[in-house]
């Protein structure tokens, strides 16, 4: 797989030479501006707020940018990029939520169900859709409540005539068998 | 369910960040990431905003700027994409004055691209693990002073090698399976916990090796000062 990749690539060691810098830095920007959305997209679908996402995302291309350098072939650059962003949200869920005593796999997307943990999340709204539809109408209806159109737990437990308590209920049992659903495609 | 659990929820559900330092076991953490996706399902916040797109642009302008990135690099910087390259050089002998081989780096030939140690100019010592960590899981991966590597119990002490793969500079992953280190970039390529190339289509130079020492109850790694 990516044999010719060795010959195409122009990654350089950073310091080597100090000719053509502003075209590389030009060249740094055009591969931020082409990357930038995809990247948050990935991040955005595993931490699911915008103020994490964007630290993160932050934290992904400042840590790639002493790396990498103008020339390298576009694929590379992406798969770099989505690499690190993996690394850093794992390194998120581990370092601000995982008890100490924990070891579970969130290297590999173990977090997520299998049909949420595409690469590219073009379609990730889809992808969901399809989750929910394969959910019992209740457990359904509260995620949709709750997660798509951001109602409270007590608007929530109004809309289907539940208690509160009942509501929270139905809400984790949702959660916990979405969270384990196999992938219908 | 656990309370933390539930403020998580209705965090994301608020479109807010959840508290941090609220720890969540194995299930209600995968509860918690499902909760994030399908709440990253709405539409208004799954594109960055064009503020912070611009905003970030300008701190890597400010960085590459400030850290010499694109000049001739100072040390700390020099070491870092040591660190990263460290293949490319030994392959290449392209110069990098700190990359201290078992033979030496201008020497391209294949006997030379046994483990390397990566020696920072201005280092210091810095604690990475506690040891008794490092004594119960065996390998664990740190992240310091802009490098990442993995320290590691060995028959005499420890050890410490860099994680960043020397083909193109991804960052490695511990399997503990088949207690190899992982590039997610190409699936092809592993390498052994001595550093050693264990698989790879490519022709690859050893993972560097990072100074390593047990101090009382801590592993330090001599690391770069922090700048």
């Amino acid at each position: 797989m990516f044999m010719e990749e060795r010959e195409s690539l122009q990654l350089r060691v950073v310091g080597d030479s100090a000719p053509e810098l502003a075209a590389d830095s030009a060249d740094w920007e055009a591969t931020y501006r082409r990357e930038v959305d995809r990247v948050y997209g990935f991040i955005f679908v595993r931490v699911g707020n915008r103020a994490d996402a964007e630290d993160i995302c932050a934290q992904v291309f400042l840590r790639a940018r002493p790396r990498l350098r103008a020339g390298a072939d576009s694929r590379s650059v992406h798969g770099y990029l989505l690499a690190t962003a993996r690394t850093i949200v794992a390194d998120h869920w581990t370092a601000h939520y995982q008890a100490r005593t924990l070891q579970i796999d969130v290297e590999d997307d173990g977090l997520l169900p299998a049909g949420l943990a595409a690469e590219d999340t073009s379609d990730h709204a889809v992808r969901v859709q399809e989750l929910l539809d394969r959910l019992p109408d209740r457990e359904r209806r509260v995620l949709e409540l709750r997660f798509l159109r951001g109602y409270s737990i007590k608007e929530t437990a109004a809309a289907l005539n539940v208690t509160v308590a009942n509501c929270k209920v139905i809400q984790f049992r949702a959660l916990r068998r979405a969270a384990t659903m196999e992938e219908s495609r | 369910m656990s309370r933390h659990l539930d403020n998580f929820l209705d965090a994301l559900a608020r479109g807010r960040r959840p508290r941090r330092r609220r720890a969540l076991d194995g299930d209600a953490m995968r509860i918690a990431a499902t909760a994030a996706a399908v709440r990253a399902a709405r539409s208004e916040a799954a594109t960055p905003t064009p503020e912070f797109v611009d905003g970030l642009a300008s701190r890597l302008r400010d960085v590459a700027a400030s850290e010499g990135l694109d000049h001739p690099a100072h040390d700390r910087r020099r070491f870092l994409a040591a660190a990263a390259f460290a293949g490319a050089a030994a392959l290449g002998g392209a110069g990098i004055e700190r990359l201290l081989t078992g033979a030496r780096a201008s020497d391209p030939t294949p006997e030379s691209r046994s483990a390397a140690a990566l020696v920072p100019d201005a280092g210091s010592w810095q604690r990475v693990a506690a040891l008794e960590v490092v004594r119960t899981q065996e390998v664990v991966r740190f992240e310091q002073s802009g490098v990442t590597g993995y320290v590691l119990l060995t028959e005499t002490g420890v050890a410490a090698l860099s994680a960043v793969c020397t083909h193109l500079g991804c960052l490695l992953a511990f399997k503990a399976a088949d207690r190899r280190l992982h590039c997610p970039c190409h699936a092809s390529t592993a390498f052994g916990l001595d550093g050693s190339v264990s698989t790879s289509v490519y022709q690859l130079a050893a993972l560097p090796r990072l100074g390593a020492r047990i101090n009382g109850l801590d592993v330090e790694v001599l690391l770069p000062k922090n700048t």
